[in-house]
């Protein structure tokens, strides 16, 4: 399993980069109340609607995929077995 | 005069010239370089509404039919079949090099010849020659598993071909006419040309040719069979089925299933390929709502995939040629031996994730807008979710996995020169198109007035694609995303390669054990009688004894007695 191994970006510089990312995000919600922006669907309606449907969509993704996998995932040679 | 040859010819021609420079690579290479430019620069005489027809069984046939939507792939399928085919200068005889050109030519030459096709028995030929030219860019691979997804692969598309011609009979003998246009689903032609279609277009539960086939093609082979095939069916799409309702659900299922099997899928080829049906679900479901905005946003996107896919299959088809893998399990921290391929890659990511300034922002978009404009209001967070879910899989997995992630200590160095300036030409391009989306609405088949670069736009798509990357680095940093796993899920193809086969074994078994004892029962009453006979009439039969005469006589005189006696009764 590739948990053993190290990772390939070293520590200093992948700290910097998940700093640098927080920042941004934090911007983008604040400019969701500076910038008017237009609605064309009622969802969006909501503040930080944009922010909390990434973040929450791509959550739910990962975890069903999680459990899709349980009911997926075969060995290698699944196929060749036979 | 033709204000042009027909597209096709002039890839076939080349692909005739292709086996005979055989031993002499340099002119090899400058020749397959031309076949595009050539056909190109012959796509640009193209004049709107040019007709070449010709008769066949009574029948007119169109061989060529050039308005703005055949046009506007023409030039697609040009473009892609330049990068292409330089991605592949550098094979080799080892890489059974003519074979795998003069398919890739034939097939480029199939897909133009498809999109000009103007009735629907050219369409037809054309249709199946996609089929039977591009499997040898599976086969040349070699290797068992290659050979059976390439068997898979030829028969899902004659199946398709053979579904698609017996609609356009049914549309002919209730019409009286072959010619392809708009078809909807009235009756029975409309309904089977759409399965014909469905197929090509990896449509749920028709899909797993595409999963099963791209991952085992050479490397230079799949960035050809992920330029043409699904596009020649979304173009078929765009012109027989625009506004049918029906498309735009298949296009949101399309859109979604796919991208929670690419976050377990752990070779990412194949990821690709699920990424693949994703994209084609947004095309599909623009094609679903019709309008003009949506028929160019489908159209346009469909375009783009050619560019950014390409891209992300060029990008991991040089990580194969180089590594010889292609598994995330065996990958990890290739930026440090090739970062020229890791930025490209990213550069592919940042496209198919629809960052602004990258083309699939404006394409995307306009999908979006329509659907907006049309009211779907069910439909658009639907096809949001999937749009979040590319980042995941497309725009952080693949660059992440393969070049970052965990060192998995493979060291290695840049692909051949050809492979770089290919995939710096599709990069070019993606970022061209998003900084100036002019570029493409000049081509497209209906006049644009569409603006995607808004402050609103610009702000929400951010927030959209910053917080889905926040989701996958927080999943990362608390250690509960999906490791990777060497392994194979499960999906639709199950039915027809383990299920099917089972059933196939069991009935065989059955009908065996019930032939082998109805043949014993036959074979025992044959023995029975055979048996009943030799006693009768065997050396010491009852029948084969040698009688004196006079007990002949005897038995002459009583039957004699007996007919007499009954006579006197």
């Amino acid at each position: 399993m590739s948990d053993h191994k190290p990772n390939s970006v070293p520590s200093p510089w992948a700290g910097i980069i998940l700093v640098v990312f927080a920042v941004v995000c934090a911007i983008l919600v604040v400019l969701d109340f500076v910038v008017d922006r237009y609605v064309e669907h009622p969802l969006e309606a909501w503040s930080v609607f944009y922010p909390l449907f990434g973040f929450v969509g791509i959550s739910c993704l990962i975890l069903l995929s999680k459990v899709l996998r349980r009911l997926v995932m075969r060995r290698e040679d699944y196929y060749d077995a036979e | 005069m033709p204000s042009s040859l027909p597209p096709f010819l002039i890839f076939f021609i080349g692909a005739l010239v292709v086996p005979l420079l055989g031993r002499a690579p340099r002119v090899r290479m400058l020749w397959l370089v031309l076949i595009p430019v050539v056909g190109a620069l012959n796509a640009m005489g193209i004049q709107e509404g040019y007709e070449l027809q010709y008769e066949l069984l009574g029948y007119t046939l169109t061989l060529m039919r050039a308005d703005r939507l055949a046009i506007m792939f023409g030039h697609l399928f040009h473009l892609g079949a330049f990068i292409a085919i330089v991605y592949s200068l550098h094979l080799k005889k080892g890489d059974h090099a003519t074979v795998q050109h003069t398919s890739a030519v034939v097939y480029a030459g199939s897909a133009l010849g498809a999109v000009f096709a103007g009735d629907f028995i050219t369409l037809f030929v054309f249709w199946e020659l996609l089929a039977v030219s591009s499997v040898f860019l599976i086969w040349t691979r070699k290797s068992p598993r290659a050979v059976s997804a390439g068997m898979r692969y030829l028969l899902v598309h004659i199946v398709s071909g053979v579904t698609l011609l017996a609609g356009a009979m049914v549309h002919a003998h209730n019409t009286g006419s072959l010619e392809f246009g708009p078809m909807g689903l009235e009756g029975l032609a409309g309904w089977l040309v759409l399965l014909g279609f469905g197929v090509k277009a990896a449509f749920p539960l028709l899909h797993n040719w595409l999963i099963d086939a791209y991952p085992e093609g050479t490397p230079t082979g799949t960035v050809f069979l992920s330029a043409f095939t699904t596009k020649v069916a979304v173009y078929a799409l765009a012109r027989g089925y625009a506004g049918t309702d029906a498309l735009i659900y298949i296009g949101a299922v399309m859109a979604c299933f796919p991208i929670f099997y690419a976050v377990i899928e752990n070779d990412l080829r194949r990821t690709l390929g699920y990424s693949m049906i994703n994209q084609i679900g947004f095309m599909v479901c623009g094609i679903g709502v019709g309008t003009h905005l949506a028929i160019n946003g489908a159209v346009s996107h469909a375009f783009n995939d050619v560019l950014f896919k390409g891209l992300l299959f060029m990008s991991m088809g040089a990580v194969m040629h180089m590594t010889g893998k292609t598994k995330a399990s065996d990958l990890g921290g290739l930026y440090k031996t090739m970062p020229l391929t890791a930025t490209l890659c990213i550069i592919g990511a940042l496209s198919i994730s629809a960052v602004p300034l990258f083309n699939a922002f404006v394409s995307k978009s306009m999908i979006m807008s329509a659907l907006l404009e049309e009211h779907f209001n069910w439909i658009w967070p639907v096809m949001l979710f999937a749009s979040a879910g590319v980042v995941e899989h497309a725009g952080i997995k693949i660059p992440f996995f393969a070049f970052f992630a965990h060192d998995s200590g493979v060291r290695t160095r840049e692909p051949p020169w050809n492979m770089l300036v290919a995939m710096g030409v599709a990069a070019f391009a993606c970022m061209a198109i998003g900084w100036r989306p002019e570029l493409l609405y000049g081509i497209l088949p209906y006049a644009v007035d569409y603006e995607p670069y808004t402050a609103t736009h610009i702000l929400t798509q951010l927030q959209l694609l910053a917080f889905a990357i926040g989701a996958v680095a927080a999943f990362h940093l608390w250690k509960i995303y999906p490791a990777e796993i060497p392994s194979v899920n499960l999906d639709a193809d199950w039915v027809y390669r383990r299920a099917a086969a089972r059933v196939v074994r069991f009935t065989g078994g059955a009908v065996g054990a019930a032939d082998a004892a109805f043949r014993t029962a036959v074979v025992g009453t044959v023995r029975g009688v055979l048996r009943g006979a030799f006693r009768a009439h065997g050396p010491r039969g009852i029948l084969a004894r040698t009688w004196p005469a006079g007990s002949m006589v005897l038995w002459v005189s009583i039957i004699l007695a007996a007919f007499l006696l009954l006579e006197f009764l």
